[in-house]
């Protein structure tokens, strides 16, 4: 790898085509894909991937850029982002097996991640299930900030049975 | 704000902190506000008392939240709900926004 990326949108189109080039594709997910629709707004310092592949393709991938294994994540001495791959399927709240409809062009680089939409309710299922504010301010921040279909949210939120969580939500939607 | 209608500042907070976090135990409260614990107990069973909130044993710890068959359970959440919209960023920042969601062992932080 050339220069170190500075930033979430660069590593994730590093890690994209280290990944491709051992015939492995990865889906963007979590905290990252809120820093990407959100202008870092809430900058998340790890990276998600949700791949099928092996362990050994995904050492291999990440090792070519060279990052090394710690834990669950992989770092890189200078990089101030962790990565990680969470085992599948991808999953928004109760609803699994996922597929995800955002596609970020980096140069040449495809990403496949999250729509706007799916990281809202992606977000929104850590707030109805964990009570995570957090989340639920990304949620707000994101929806607010790109075009989504609040009644497809909506119909997803049905499914999760928060009632009160959704309230709150479009609460706090309509001050931000 | 709320500290009149509910009787004391220590039940405002016990009451706006179960309305934020979804649940909490007497240890963990009291160090969020910088409260005494034998205060923020005394709310707790208060409360519990009075049908506002249920509560179960976990080990040594007993875990409180806002009982959900409480006939005034929604509106008071509207109400609390109000409350918490209207603290100071500073504030919201500082005691209600403690990451709840879970996070995988082993990651490096």
């Amino acid at each position: 790898m050339k220069a170190a990326p500075r930033s979430v949108r660069a590593l994730a189109a590093v890690v994209v085509r280290a990944l491709a080039e051992e015939g492995v594709e990865a889906v963007l997910t979590g905290g990252a894909v809120v820093s990407l629709y959100t202008n870092n707004a809430y900058e998340s310092k790890d990276l998600d991937f949700v791949c099928a592949a092996g362990r050994e393709r995904v050492e291999r991938a990440m090792a070519s850029i060279g990052f090394r294994r710690e834990g669950r994540s992989f770092v890189r001495e200078g990089i101030p982002f962790t990565v990680e791959f969470p085992t599948g399927p991808l999953a928004l709240g109760e609803h699994v097996g996922v597929r995800p409809a955002g596609r970020l062009r980096v140069g040449a680089t495809l990403i496949r991640l999250l729509s706007p939409a799916q990281c809202v309710m992606d977000r929104l299922a850590w707030f109805f299930h964990n009570r995570d504010r957090q989340c639920l301010d990304q949620a707000v921040a994101v929806a607010s900030s790109q075009a989504v279909s609040l009644d497809a949210i909506r119909r997803w939120a049905r499914g999760e049975n928060d009632e009160e969580g959704w309230t709150v939500f479009l609460e706090a939607l309509k001050r931000s | 704000m709320l500290s009149t209608l509910f009787g004391n500042k220590t039940a405002e907070r016990v009451l706006l902190y179960l309305q934020n976090y979804g649940e909490g135990y007497a240890t963990q409260i009291a160090r969020t506000f910088g409260a005494a614990q034998s205060q923020v107990q005394k709310q707790l069973s208060r409360l519990e008392q009075g049908d506002v909130l249920v509560s179960v044993l976990e080990g040594r710890t007993r875990r409180y939240r806002l009982n959900p068959r409480w006939p005034f359970r929604k509106e008071l959440a509207v109400l609390l709900e109000r409350a918490l919209a209207s603290l100071p960023r500073e504030e919201i920042a500082l005691r209600y926004r403690r990451r709840t969601r879970p996070r995988r062992p082993g990651k490096v932080l």
